[in-house]
Formats: structure tokens, sequence, C-alpha cells
């Protein structure tokens, strides 16, 4: 099994349709503007194996691998010289894909982060009374704060499913004011950084440095992250969090975010 | 058909208002999990083929544009 570039879109688009059945196991989510930056970038690939079709997107120090399945016991077997890793989404526990995880893992891949989203609307959320009057919120506006944030996102968040920023990227964000920082008598604490899409505020990051931790950081920029970006009462928030982060998980709970009927279990070979 | 179409979509996302909602994908109400997933059951249901690399995003911004979509598709099938 080799790995081929592809060059053209149309090219992408007649592989799948050979391989795009009824019936098919896909976790193929790009759109076709999505697809047609990553070959314009020359970071789309992809292989054959029998029935089987494998797209790679090139992520720097790793693949990520969008799969159609026809056969299940025609094993991937592609070497590769970074390591591969993938997103299997599903909607709830009770329909966990357990028949694609068993191929992944007869594959020689590992299961790694479970990752669920959660998302609310501003009329359907409530807003906490601050715990504490020591933190202080403000907008990122200084390298040293994008440093701070830099090296929380390396240390905090999984090289694969994390989505880590660049120095530059962080730039970018505060730039656009969408970076949060949070001071707890004076030090900086933590942070969330957000991004709008298609009317949705998701939240990118969010991380409290350890030292900081259970002094109601994370609290103070949720609600500070909910209110500067309410525009309208149905304004849209989303977010992904990992599944054993349960007090994560509680703390959107106490704002009003639910579960959004979506999960993503990743997977890993290395 | 359009009853069992909006049976499915609540399927998917039980949050959405299928029924009075018209900017499903400019106001980000969906995203490309959601047409994947819609695209899936449609699929199905419909026996029909709309590949993630043919489609066209406008297609899903209501339940009814999605509906003449699929009618097209099987008129042409």
């Amino acid at each position: 099994m080799s790995m081929e570039k592809l060059t053209s879109f149309s090219k992408a688009q007649q592989v799948q349709k050979e391989y795009a059945l009824k019936g098919t196991l896909t976790n193929n989510y790009l759109l076709p503007d999505v697809s047609k930056l990553l070959i314009d970038e020359g970071k789309l690939f992809y292989s054959k194996h029998s029935k089987n079709l494998y797209f790679f997107e090139d992520k720097g120090d790793f693949y990520q691998i969008y799969y159609h399945l026809n056969e299940l016991d025609q094993f991937f077997d592609h070497f590769c010289d970074k390591p591969v890793m993938m997103e299997i989404l599903y909607r709830g526990e009770n329909k966990k894909p357990l028949e694609v995880i068993n191929y992944w893992e007869a594959s020689g891949f590992k299961q790694h982060i479970v990752r669920e989203n959660m998302m609310a609307t501003y009329d359907k959320l409530t807003l906490p009374q601050s715990k504490s009057k020591e933190v202080v919120i403000k907008i990122a506006d200084s390298i040293n704060e994008v440093t701070f944030v830099q090296e929380l996102i390396v240390n905090t968040f999984d090289r694969f499913t994390g989505d880590i920023l660049s120095f530059e990227e962080s730039v970018t964000f505060m730039k656009q004011h969408q970076i949060i920082c949070a001071y707890y008598k004076d030090q900086l604490g933590g942070f969330l950084q957000f991004e709008i899409k298609n009317n949705v505020v998701w939240i990118g990051h969010i991380a409290v440095d350890e030292t900081f931790r259970g002094k109601g950081i994370a609290n103070e920029l949720v609600k500070s992250y909910i209110t500067m970006n309410k525009t309208k009462p149905g304004t849209r928030y989303q977010l992904w969090v990992m599944q054993e982060n349960k007090s994560a998980i509680d703390l959107y709970h106490k704002f009003g975010f639910i579960y959004g009927n979506k999960s993503s279990a990743s997977m890993l070979r290395l | 058909m359009m009853e069992r179409l909006i049976e499915i979509l609540k399927e998917i996302r039980p949050d959405v208002d299928f029924i009075s909602e018209k900017s499903l994908i400019d106001d980000g109400i969906l995203d490309s999990f959601d047409i994947v997933s819609i695209i899936s059951e449609l699929n199905d249901e419909y026996d029909i083929a709309i590949r993630v690399t043919e489609l066209n995003p406008e297609n899903f911004n209501s339940a009814d544009a999605i509906y003449t979509m699929c009618q097209e598709l099987k008129n042409k099938a």
C-alpha cells in the first residue's frame, strides 16, 4: 500500500466515488472547501487497500486519517514515517462504533482520548456568582501574556488532539482580542482563547496553571467569555472537553451547557 | 417524505427546529460532522448517493433545501 499525494480536487472526487458507497463506514467530514485548501497546500494524501480508502492529512509531526471502510477484514498495514491518528465521531455512548474501533485496534492502533461536544445558547445560560474578588480578568494585549498562553497550551494539551497553536497563531488571536487572561493576586494564572466560526463562539483552549487551580479562575474565564461575546439572546457557544475531565464538565453544566450529541474517540499509532 | 426527513434530522440534532430554521449552515447550526451524519442517513433512507466531496453546503441550509436536493437526486437515479 503506497501513499499518493492528491494534486487536484477532481482526483479526490474520483477516488472517493469508487469507495464511498452505500453502507461505507467513514469519518470523512472534510467538506469541499477544506479539502481544496489542503490539496493546494500539498497536505492531503490517499491510499487504497482492497475496498478500503484512506485519506491522510499531514499535520506536521503526524498524519490524521479519514477512512472509507468497506471491508473490515482487510486491515490497515500502511507504513508511515510519522505517528498516525484519527478521530472517530459518534452520537452518544450507546452509538459508539465498536466495530470500527475494533478494526483499528486490529490494525495496531490504540484508543487515545475521548472528547465530548458541549453547547448552549445565551438565553439558556446562568452566570454563577463570582467566587473570588482576587481574580481579575483582562483581554490579552502583551507578548508576555502570549508567551504564558503558549507555554500553558504546550504543557497542558494533547499534541495530537489539542490543536496546539503556534506562537504566531497565538499572537494573531491576541490581536483579534480573542484571548482572555486571568490574574490572581496580580499573577498570571490562566487564560481562555476563543474564536467565532459561522456565528458560533467556540472555546479553542482554556487552561489554568497548576499553582492557581481551585481559586475560581476557570469560573471567571468562562463567565467573561460568555458575557463579552453575547450579541443576541440566541448567541451560540460550543466547546470540546475531555470526557475524563469531570471537573470541567461539571463547570460547564453549572453554566447551563448541555451535551451536543457528539463525541469523538481518537485512536493513535505511534 | 418531508415528515420523514424532519424525523431523520431530529434524530441527529434534537435541539434544532428544522421547520423554522433557514440558515442551518450560514448560522453555524449544523457543522461538517452533522452534514456527514445527515448524508449517511439520507443515502440509506432514499437509496441515493451524496458524497462529501460532491456536496454543496448551501443545499443544507434548510429542511426544504435538503428535501429538494434528495428529490433531484432520486429523479436522476
